[in-house]
């Protein structure tokens, strides 16, 4: 994997966001899928400014949905992942579980010595 | 539908790119409503964060276009210097204090310069005031009161003066109960005057033509400050009889707050002139006017040499020689003199400032440098030189910011300060023997804040742009292959040492500065030290009253004054003069047997005194004796000269029984009965003054005018020497004073320590100023060269642990580091010292008997810069010398 196709941990976590919500990948609701997958309250800023970078990288691919019922006929942009990203999705996976394989600790271990 | 925060609404609206906008709005709109049905004012809040962090954040446009638009760029700017700055704040606050303490003290000088130089009188068009004096040119004379008779004629024939109106000088006192009277001071002024100078009452009426004529009722108009201190500010003392002196006269006005014209003063009188009863060429006036809008003061000046010419061609005996001398009157009462003393102090402050800048550049230049991998890694990922720089440029002015609130508060404290101390002790000699002007006024005012705006931008940008050239240049340059270990560009480099030898320059130049100060400062207190005399009380009164008619009847108020004092319960002594020691007195002409020609040599001083006169200063005679009883009218004509005079113009050891003769042929030959060491120097300039004394009691009615000088026994300076008990002196010789005429003002009651702190303070004052700037701008360069050094030397790190691994001693090591200092010191210093010189001449004339050249002071303050240099780079040599191969090659 050459260097300009690596994700950092905020892109990673938003690719796996707006792959989890096809069709309905609307900046609202990809702030709402961080927010209660991790807890973080992010600003919808970094997640624009961040989509953006995935989208000059070539991860997501963009459409404006003038139709959506739930909200009032206003203008909203779709984001949805792209081939690439889903492979760089899947060999980051990949790579973290060849990492996570070499580690034999039961999960309570981790907590630090119960 | 719940709707989010109105005017964080519309701050998105405006602020974001058009491309994001719509679909960022929805957005945002979508959340805050989930966010709204669990709690309304929390969404308010998250919507707030949401707008801030969106207007803060580098958006994008859809299409994926940077935007680049100067407020993002700001802000963005913005955010990266208060970030930086809040990971090592040590330096940003090391900033902050230096240029603090530059601005607070060039804000401070300036606001003294234009509260007392730039301001100017508070009348409509003040400009166009023009005070009027007389000229003798021929005899040497520039400034003469301008008399009665002169006056009439020129108010006649003049034509380029809406009007001209004239004063005179007038104390008095207010009686006040059970009490002394009060002193005031005030003029006798013309009824025009107040007109002239477009001025109305606040209560009451000005005068008008019917209260010159002579016989008319006595009015007075009172100033605001008396009107408040010493009638209650009741509107009603207007219409009431009150006592001035020993007449009572009826007060017709009061003035409105801040007005004091000519200088400061308490109360205005019509002036009187009944030419019938004034003999041509007799009688001081001073007399203004003001421009008509379509005349210049050059064409002022041509009308005026030719009614003078007329006068000298008219009445030749008064006026031959006799021309007009104009000059606005706001130059006439500030003088050259404290004009180009306020200028140089504002000089001196800037000075330090631009030190201080050099101090942050350097500062700026050395912490860049550690970030030197952020700025390259920023290039790398596109970012422009420009755009490195301006950010750097950011930072500079975010510290000059800061530096700005501090200088405000540092130049409120120097104002302050200056207004207690520096008016009143005298530190700047007003051409009129005052010590302040009523229209002055020191203050934190808006042209000083946007002085200090304006030099803060510039102070942001003098440290800002060496770091973002120099920096920006190493950056772009890319040099992200040394291997995480950040080498110094060049630019940087030449930058940094530029910046330093700079410093060092600067620095030594204010030390000349200051040691030539210091030097004036010894001077004085040895001047000082000629007279010996503790518990010695000074009392000035003025004898200008009618019963005052000629200087004999002012001689037996003093004499009348000595015998009810000496001898006494509270004074051992009583002596008086026309002037005190250290103060200038009037000169004369005079003529020796040797030298018969007054032409020939420079005039000299005179002073009139009492029998007492040396013996209350505790001064005693060099050679021979000094007055005595003896010396009477009717005996021998004698004078006692000064050390000075003596060994000038008098045969060496034969100055006893000398002849020497004052001014005109007409005078007696007066015969050398003692020499005394100099008591006297003129303010400003440090050449020893040759001076004569004569004895009072000696004086005859008639030759006033060269024994006592132009104002003769007016204001007699009257020494009391007491027992030991100030307190009971200054009521004893109060008492007395009211003893014997309680009309007469004592216009100043001061023990002579205060009098000689006095007329010492401006040298003392302006030491300890420019001894301020010199310390501050020594611990500044040592600062800067050991910041620059240390840094170098950590830099370096690796290629002197090879050295070392390779076999360099330690002296090799640490000759290198103190070698680089040395050249930088050197080249300072040679600057500096040249920089010196040019600032010592242009301050001869604070100076007090000190030789601007003198070698003694440059070579000590080359030595202490080569000192300083030396001890800023000890410290980093010895960290050179300290590093192990191990250690270098570790951090390699």
């Amino acid at each position: 994997m050459g260097k300009g196709e690596h994700l950092g941990e905020f892109e990673t976590i938003l690719l796996l966001a707006v792959a989890g919500l096809p069709g309905e990948a609307s900046g609202a609701a990809i702030h709402e899928q961080i927010l209660e997958s991790t807890g973080r309250d992010v600003s919808l800023a970094s997640v624009y400014v961040t989509l953006s970078r995935l989208e000059k990288k070539g991860f997501v691919d963009t459409e404006v949905d003038t139709e959506h019922a739930d909200r009032g006929g206003r203008l909203r942009k779709l984001f949805s992942p792209t081939e690439a990203a889903v492979r760089a999705l899947l060999e980051t996976r990949r790579a973290h579980d060849r990492l996570w394989n070499r580690i034999d600790f039961a999960p309570s271990d981790a907590k630090g010595g119960a | 539908m719940t709707r989010p925060p109105g005017s964080a609404r519309r701050l998105l609206e405006r602020r974001l790119p058009d491309s994001v906008r719509p679909f960022f709005l929805a957005d945002l709109d979508e959340r805050y409503e989930a966010y709204a049905r669990r709690s309304r004012w929390q969404a308010d809040l998250w919507y707030w964060r949401q707008a801030v962090a969106a207007v803060w954040s580098p958006l994008p446009g859809a299409a994926g276009v940077e935007t680049t638009g100067l407020f993002y760029d700001l802000v963005g700017d913005l955010r990266g210097a208060v970030r930086t700055m809040s990971r090592r704040p040590a330096p940003a606050l090391a900033s902050i204090v230096t240029l603090g303490l530059g601005l607070g003290v060039s804000a401070a000088a300036f606001s003294i310069l234009y509260g007392t130089v730039l301001r100017g009188l508070p009348f409509e068009e003040a400009d166009r005031l023009v005070h009027f004096e007389r000229a003798d040119l021929p005899a040497g004379q520039s400034s003469l009161a301008v008399t009665p008779h002169d006056y009439h004629a020129w108010l006649e024939a003049q034509t380029s003066f809406e009007d001209l109106g004239a004063y005179v000088e007038a104390a008095t006192t207010l009686p006040s109960d059970g009490a002394p009277p009060v002193p005031l001071s005030g003029v006798r002024i013309s009824a025009n005057a107040f007109s002239l100078l477009r001025v109305q009452p606040l209560h009451g009426r000005s005068f008008t033509p019917a209260d010159e004529e002579v016989g008319a009722p006595d009015v007075v108009v009172l100033s605001h400050d008396v009107w408040t201190a010493r009638f209650g500010a009741d509107p009603a003392v207007v219409g009431r009889a009150v006592r001035l002196g020993e007449a009572p006269v009826t007060v017709i006005g009061v003035m409105p707050p801040r007005f004091g014209f000519p200088i400061a003063e308490d109360f205005w009188i019509p002036l009187r002139i009944d030419l019938a009863t004034i003999v041509r060429g007799q009688g001081r006036l001073d007399v203004f006017g003001r421009l008509r809008p379509e005349s210049s003061l050059t064409e002022a000046r041509a009308e005026f040499d030719g009614i003078t010419n007329r006068l000298s061609a008219a009445y030749p005996e008064t006026n031959a020689d006799i021309t007009a001398s104009l000059r606005s009157f706001h130059d006439e009462y500030v003088g050259e003199e404290f004009t180009r003393t306020a200028y140089r102090m504002l000089f001196g402050a800037l000075l330090l400032l631009v030190l201080c800048c050099a101090n942050v550049a350097n500062l700026l230049l050395v912490s860049g440098s550690r970030r030197r991998g952020d700025l390259v890694l920023r290039v790398s990922l596109g970012a422009t030189r420009q755009r490195i720089a301006r950010q750097l440029l950011t930072e500079a002015s975010l510290l000059a910011a800061g530096g700005a609130l501090l200088g405000t508060l540092l130049a409120w404290y120097g104002v302050t300060w200056f207004d207690r101390v520096g008016a009143q002790a005298g530190v700047f000699a007003l051409p009129h023997g005052s010590d302040s002007l009523f229209w002055w006024d020191i203050g934190l005012d808006l042209p000083t804040v946007a002085f200090l705006v304006g030099v803060a931008a510039l102070a942001a940008l003098m440290s800002g742009l060496v770091p973002a050239v120099g920096l920006s240049d190493a950056a772009a340059g890319g040099r992200l292959r040394s291997r995480g270990r950040i080498g110094r560009g060049p630019g940087s480099s030449f930058a940094s040492e530029v910046l330093v030898v700079t410093q060092l320059a600067l620095t030594t130049g204010l030390l000349v500065a200051a040691g030539l100060v210091v030097r004036s400062s010894m001077n004085i207190e040895s001047a000082g030290r000629v007279i010996e005399a503790d518990d010695v009380l000074v009392a000035n009164v003025a004898l200008t009253g009618g019963g005052f008619s000629d200087d004999a009847a002012r001689r037996v108020f003093t004499e009348e004054l000595g015998r009810m004092l000496s001898g006494g319960a509270a004074a051992q002594r009583v002596a008086v003069g026309t002037t005190l020691p250290l103060t200038l007195p009037h000169s004369v002409g005079f003529a020796t047997p040797d030298a018969p020609d007054p032409e020939a040599h420079p005039e000299t001083g005179v002073v009139s005194v009492s029998t007492d006169y040396f013996a209350v200063f505790g001064v005693a005679a060099d050679e021979g004796r000094t007055f005595e009883a003896g010396d009477r009218v009717g005996g021998e004509l004698v004078a006692v000269v000064n050390r000075t005079f003596a060994d000038r113009y008098l045969p060496l050891g034969g100055a006893v029984g000398s002849q020497i003769r004052l001014d005109a042929d007409a005078e007696p030959w007066l015969t050398v009965v003692g020499v005394v060491p100099d008591l006297w120097r003129r303010h400003l300039e440090p050449e020893r003054e040759a001076g004569v004394y004569l004895p009072l009691a000696q004086l005859s009615v008639g030759d006033g005018a060269v024994r006592l000088g132009r104002l003769g026994l007016r204001y007699p300076e009257i020494v009391v020497e007491g027992r030991g008990d100030p307190a009971a002196t200054v009521a004893a010789a109060r008492d007395a004073v009211f003893g014997i005429d309680p009309t007469v003002p004592i216009r100043s009651l001061r023990s002579l320590d205060e009098v000689v702190a006095q007329r010492t303070g401006r040298y003392r004052v302006w030491g300890r100023f420019y001894l301020a700037l010199a310390v501050a701008g020594t611990l500044l360069a040592m600062l800067g060269v050991y910041s620059v050094l240390s840094f170098r030397v950590a830099e370096r790190t690796a290629e002197i642990g090879v050295r070392r691994a390779l076999g360099a001693t330690t002296a090799v090591v640490q000759r290198g580091v103190m070698g680089t200092a040395g050249r930088q010191v050197v080249l300072g210093a040679v600057l500096g010292l040249a920089l010196g010189g040019a600032l010592a001449g242009g301050m001869a004339r604070i100076l007090f008997g000190v030789d601007t050249h003198d070698p003694v002071i440059f070579t000590s303050v080359a030595g202490v810069v080569a000192l300083v240099g030396l001890t800023a780079s000890w410290l980093p040599a010895r960290r050179a010398a300290g590093i192990h191969p191990v250690e270098a090659i570790r951090q390699r």
